[in-house]
C-alpha cells in the first residue's frame, strides 16, 4: 500500500467506525476506497457495513506497517566465570526442591552464593531471576547475590523496578546532611549516631548546637546517641546535663556516666562507696556493704533519687553507686583482683551495680571475673569475638537455662567451633521440650554449627520427638549439603 | 539416550500440583527396587495402599505407567522417580537389564504402537442413518448461522456502542445460542468479545473488525457448496466442527523425521489444550498437533522441545498451517542443537498476510525470527525487535523476565506464534541447544 492509500483507508475506517458506533439507522454508511471490489447490489445499510467492515479489517490487519523501536544496549559480556554443571545443579535443587525446608533456603542459597564468589563463577542465567527474587524478599541475601549475579543480573536490574536494590550503593557513612537541625528526631539522633563512630567530638557538638532549643524527649533521644563512641571528652557535657529540667534526660546522663569511671562523678561515687565497704570475717575472706543512708543533695543530683522498681531504696542507691563508682573500690577493699573481690561479694544490689557498671564500661577483665561466676550472655558480649566462644562452651556445661541458651547462643558469632556446637546439640538433644527453643534458633543453629557435627545431628534426628525431628533432619540436610557446595565448586 | 536434567522434569510435568507432589516423593525412602537403563526407568514406590506402585518409565516416548488411582501422566510417583534419576545421586543405579515388569510393559508398548498401525478400521455404520443425522446437524447449525446474521445486522444497526453497555450475560446468552446451535468455536469468539470489549482501549474497532470476520463466517456457509475442501474445512475448524480422528487418518499420511520446534499450553478455565509445532524435515512443512484435555483430565505427554521425532502424521485438511495427529506412536531420534533459519518481522507480517488470504479465520502463524533481540519495554512489559529495527509486543505468560536472562538483549534465533496482536515466544536458542521459552 503507498503512504496515500494508507492514509485514505485509515481516514475512512474512522469514519466507517463512527458510524458503526451510532448504528446505520442513524447514519448513512460512508463509501468505500476504490479497492477493485465492488459492493453488493441492493443491499441493506446493515449489510453494506458488515460487508465494509469485513473487508477493511482484512486490508488493515494484513496491511499493517509494524512500528520501530529504539534499541537498547545489551547485557555486556559477563567477566566472572560460569558456574560448573554440578553447582548449577545444586542451585537448582535447592531453590525448587529444597531438601532443607522452606526456612533454611535462603541459608543454603547463601551457602552457594558465597562459595560462588570465591570461587570467582556467576549465577547461571536460567536462575538469574529466581536468585533475585529471593534476593529481593531477603534482605540479608543481597550482599551475596551483588558479588555474583555479574553483568547480565545487572542489566536485568536495570529493566526491573523491584530489583532496583542491585543498583543502590549500600548506605555508606554518608555526608552529614546540611539541614540537619530541621530534620525529625529520629533522623537526626540516626545522622548523629553515624557520625560518632569516625567522630564522636562533631557528633557531640552537633547535639549541643540544638540543645537549648530542643524539646525534653528530643535532648533525650539525642543524649542516648552518645552511647556511641563514649570517651572522656564527652564528660563535660554530661556532667553539665545532670543538671537538666527532664528527669528522663538526667537518667540518661547518668546512665552515660556509669561508662566513664574516670570522671568526677564516678570519683564522688566512690567517695561515698568506700566507707560502706568493709572486709569481714575470719579471714578477711568476705566483704560486707552496708546500706547508704540519706543521699545528700549532690548524691541525688548524681543519680540517688526514687527508685523506679518497688523494693528497697536504699538497695536501690546501693546499686547506683555500685553502677556509678569505679571498680578500683572493689578490689582495693579486698586487696585482690576482680574474681576474688567479686567472689567475696555476697549483696545482691552491690552485684547488680558491678555488673551494670562492667557492661558499660566493657571492661574485659572483670567481664571475665563475672562469667567465672554464672551464665550471663549479656556480660558475653562485653568480651572480645575470639574469646566468647570459649566462655560460652564453659557456660552450657554449666546447664543453662533454655531462656538463657538463646541469648547464650546469639550472643557467640557464627561460624562456631567443633566442640562448641557439639555441646549445643548434645544440650538440644537431651531437653525434652527443645521444640520453641529450636525453632526459635533455627537461623543461628544453621548458620553457626560446624560440619563435623553432622554424626550428631544425624542421630539427634534420628532419636528426636516429633516437634523436633523436622528441624532436625533439616539441619542435618543442611550440614550435609554445605559440603558438597564447596566441592561443586572446585 | 540423553540424559533428562531438572528443566526438562519440572516442563513433563502435567500440572503445578503434580509436580509439587512430586518433589516431595522424591527422596529414597519410600522407594524401592530403583534401577534404569539407557532407555528405561523403574521403580516401586510405597504409596497409602499396602502394596507398593510400580512404575515405568520408557524414557523413548517419554510415556509413563503406574499402578496407582491416579489418571495422570505422568503421576507424582513417575515424577518422583525421573526426580530421583535426574539428581544423580545414585540412588537410580544403571543396570544392564530392566526389571521384569518394565521390560515386559516396554515391549508390550511397541508391539501395540506396531499394531495400531496396521489396524484396519472397523465397518462404518449405518450410512442412512449416518446421513439423516447429517443433515439434522447441518440444519440446526444453518439456523444457527441465520441467526447470528440477524443478531450482527440487529447490533451494527442499533449501533455498536451499546455492545458495551450489555452486561455480561447477553454475550453469554449468545454464545449459548450458538453452542446449542453446534457452533461451538464461534461461540468461544463471542464469549472472548464480551470481555475484550470491556478491556480494550481499542475496543469499537476490533468489535467492528471481529463482526465482519463473523459475518464473513455466516456468508461462507451459505455458500459452503461452492467451497474448495480447503476452504470449507478451514470454516469447519473456526465454527468448531471436528473432524473425527478416523476420517483424517484415512485420508492422510506423511512419513517424516519432525523437530519439535516449541509448544504452548493454554487453560482458559473450561478446557486445557496444548499446541506441539512440528517441522518435518524433508517437506519443510511446519504443523500443529494440538491436544485438548477437560479442567480435571490430563493432557498427554508433552514433547520435549528440541526432540527429533520419527513418525507417520496424518493432517486434517485446510490451510496452512495444518493440524496434525500422530498415525504412529513416535520414537524419538535424536536431538536437534539449532532451529531452522528465519525471517525478520517483515517476512512474519507477510507470513501472516498469507495465512489470512487463505483462511481469514486463522489466529497465528509459526515463524523463526533470525536476529532477534527481545528487549524489557515500558512497565513489565517486553518487545521483539528485529535487525531492521522493527518491534512487536512479546505476549508471554507472567512476566518476560526469565527469557530475557536467558538471551540478554543479543540476537537470537527464536520460534514463537505471530499474531496480531504480537509475537509469543515459544523456544530459543541459548548455548547450542534449543530451550523452551
Amino acid at each position: 500500500m503507498t503512504e496515500q492509500t494508507e492514509h485514505e483507508i485509515d481516514g475512512w475506517w474512522r469514519d466507517l467506525t463512527a458510524a458503526a458506533l451510532v448504528g446505520t439507522a442513524r447514519r448513512p454508511v460512508p463509501p468505500e476506497p476504490q479497492w477493485g471490489v465492488a459492493p453488493r447490489a441492493d443491499a441493506s445499510p446493515e449489510i453494506l457495513l458488515l460487508d465494509a467492515a469485513a473487508l477493511g479489517g482484512a486490508v488493515r490487519r494484513a496491511g499493517r506497517r509494524i512500528g520501530a523501536a529504539e534499541s537498547r544496549p545489551a547485557a555486556p559480556d559477563d567477566r566472572l566465570r560460569p558456574a560448573p554443571p554440578r553447582a548449577e545443579q545444586l542451585l537448582r535443587l535447592v531453590l525448587h526442591q529444597s531438601p532443607v525446608g522452606v526456612r533454611l533456603m535462603p541459608a543454603v542459597v547463601d551457602t552457594w552464593l558465597r562459595a560462588a564468589r570465591r570461587a570467582g563463577a556467576r549465577v547461571p542465567h536460567a536462575l538469574l531471576c529466581e536468585v533475585l527474587d529471593l534476593a529481593t524478599r531477603r534482605e540479608q541475601l543481597r550482599p551475596a547475590a551483588r558479588a555474583v549475579i555479574d553483568a547480565r543480573g545487572i542489566w536485568l536490574a536495570a529493566a526491573n523496578a523491584e530489583w532496583s536494590w542491585v543498583l543502590e550503593e549500600p548506605a555508606e557513612g554518608g555526608d552529614l546532611p546540611d539541614d540537619w537541625a530541621r530534620l525529625p528526631t529520629e533522623r537526626r539522633a540516626a545522622a548523629v549516631a553515624t557520625l560518632r563512630s569516625t567522630d564522636p567530638a562533631a557528633g557531640r557538638e552537633l547535639v549541643e548546637s540544638t540543645w537549648p532549643t530542643d524539646a525534653a524527649g528530643d535532648r533525650r533521644t539525642l543524649l542516648g546517641t552518645l552511647r556511641i563512641g563514649l570517651g572522656p571528652d564527652d564528660e563535660d557535657f554530661l556532667e553539665r546535663a545532670l543538671d537538666d529540667r527532664a528527669a528522663s534526660v538526667r537518667e540518661t546522663a547518668c546512665t552515660l556516666l556509669d561508662g566513664l569511671p574516670g570522671s568526677r562523678r564516678a570519683r564522688r561515687l566512690g567517695e561515698l562507696l568506700r566507707p560502706l565497704i568493709s572486709a569481714r570475717g575470719l579471714r578477711r575472706r568476705s566483704l560486707e556493704v552496708e546500706l547508704p543512708t540519706a543521699p545528700g543533695a549532690a548524691a541525688v543530683r548524681d543519680g540517688l533519687g526514687r527508685s523506679r522498681r518497688g523494693g528497697s531504696e536504699r538497695g536501690h542507691w546501693l546499686e547506683q553507686l555500685a553502677a556509678g563508682a569505679p571498680l578500683e573500690v572493689w578490689t582495693d577493699a579486698a586487696a585482690a583482683g576482680p574474681s576474688a573481690a567479686y567472689r567475696m561479694i555476697a549483696d545482691a544490689d552491690a552485684r547488680r551495680g558491678i555488673r551494670r557498671a562492667v557492661v558499660a564500661r566493657r571492661d574485659r577483665e572483670w567481664a571475665r571475673a563475672i562469667l567465672g561466676a554464672a551464665p550471663d550472655p549479656e556480660l558475653l558480649g562485653v568480651l572480645p569475638q575470639a574469646d566468647r566462644e570459649a566462655f560460652a562452651l564453659d557456660q552450657l556445661s554449666r546447664s543453662a537455662g533454655l531462656a538463657q541458651l538463646m541469648t547464650l547462643v546469639q550472643a557467640v558469632p557464627a561460624p562456631w567451633g567443633a566442640s562448641f556446637s557439639r555441646a549445643l546439640v548434645d544440650r538440644l538433644a537431651r531437653e525434652k521440650d527443645a521444640d520453641q527453643v529450636v525453632d526459635a534458633l533455627l537461623t543461628e543453629l544453621a548458620r553457626g554449627l560446624h560440619p563435623d557435627v553432622l554424626p550428631a545431628v544425624r542421630a539427634w534426628a534420628g532419636r528426636a520427638g516429633a516437634g523436633v525431628r523436622d528441624p532436625a533432619h533439616q539441619l542435618q540436610q543442611l550440614l550435609s549439603i554445605t559440603p558438597s557446595i564447596t566441592e561443586a565448586f572446585r | 539416550m540423553t540424559r533428562w536434567n531438572l528443566q526438562a522434569v519440572e516442563k513433563a510435568a502435567p500440572d503445578a500440583s503434580s509436580l509439587a507432589a512430586g518433589r516431595r516423593l522424591a527422596v529414597p525412602g519410600p522407594w524401592s527396587e530403583l534401577g534404569s537403563t539407557d532407555t528405561l526407568l523403574w521403580g516401586r514406590c510405597q504409596g497409602s495402599g499396602k502394596t507398593p506402585y510400580q512404575v515405568s518409565i520408557d524414557l523413548t516416548g517419554p510415556a509413563y505407567r503406574c499402578s496407582c488411582p491416579s489418571r495422570k501422566f505422568p503421576c507424582k510417583h513417575a515424577i518422583a522417580l525421573l526426580l530421583l534419576w535426574v539428581q544423580g545421586s545414585g540412588s537410580v543405579a544403571e543396570v544392564a537389564e530392566g526389571a521384569d515388569f518394565a521390560r515386559e510393559w516396554a515391549e508390550q508398548r511397541a508391539q501395540r504402537a506396531a499394531s495400531t498401525a496396521a489396524r484396519t478400521t472397523t465397518a462404518p455404520p449405518d450410512p442412512v442413518a449416518r446421513a439423516r443425522r447429517l443433515e439434522e446437524r447441518i440444519a440446526l447449525m444453518s439456523a444457527g448461522v441465520e441467526e447470528l446474521s440477524l443478531w450482527l445486522a440487529d447490533l451494527v444497526r442499533g449501533g455498536i456502542v451499546q455492545a458495551r453497555r450489555q452486561p455480561w450475560g447477553w454475550w453469554d446468552a449468545a454464545a449459548a445460542r450458538l453452542v446449542d446451535a453446534q457452533l461451538p468455536g464461534l461461540a468461544e469468539r463471542v464469549r472472548n468479545m464480551g470481555s475484550e470489549v470491556q478491556q480494550r482501549d481499542d475496543w469499537a474497532e476490533h468489535l467492528l473488525a471481529e463482526a465482519g470476520r463473523w459475518w464473513t463466517v455466516t456468508r461462507a456457509w451459505q455458500r459452503r457448496d461452492e467451497l474448495d475442501e480447503r476452504s470449507l474445512a478451514d470454516l469447519r475448524t473456526c465454527v468448531g466442527w471436528a473432524t473425527p480422528t478416523e476420517e483424517v487418518r484415512a485420508a492422510d499420511a506423511v512419513a517424516d523425521t519432525w523437530v519439535v520446534l516449541g509448544a504452548h499450553r493454554t487453560d482458559d478455565g473450561r478446557l486445557l489444550q496444548q499446541r506441539t509445532w512440528l517441522r518435518g524435515e524433508t517437506s519443510g512443512e511446519v504443523v500443529q498437533v494440538l491436544d485438548f484435555a477437560a479442567r480435571a483430565a490430563p493432557l498427554p505427554v508433552a514433547r520435549i522441545v528440541g526432540s527429533v521425532l520419527e513418525s507417520t502424521l496424518a493432517r486434517y485438511p485446510g490451510s496452512a498451517p495444518r493440524r496434525a495427529l500422530f498415525a504412529t506412536e513416535p520414537v524419538v531420534v535424536g536431538t536437534a542443537a539449532e532451529l531452522p533459519p528465519g525471517d525478520d518481522l517483515a517476512g512474519a507480517q507477510a507470513a501472516l498476510a498469507g495465512v489470512w488470504s487463505d483462511n481469514p479465520w486463522a489466529l497465528r502463524v509459526p515463524v523463526v525470527l533470525e536476529d532477534a533481540v527481545l528487549l524489557p519495554g515500558p512497565g513489565a512489559t517486553a518487545v521483539v525487535r528485529d535487525a531492521a529495527g522493527r518491534a512487536l509486543p512479546l505476549l508471554t505468560e507472567g512476566a518476560p523476565w526469565p527469557l530475557l536472562a536467558l538471551t540478554g538483549g543479543r540476537p537470537t534465533r527464536v520460534f514463537g506464534e505471530a499474531e496480531e496482536r504480537g509475537f509469543r515466544p515459544l523456544s530459543v536458542v541459548v548455548g547450542g541447544e534449543v530451550v523452551s521459552a
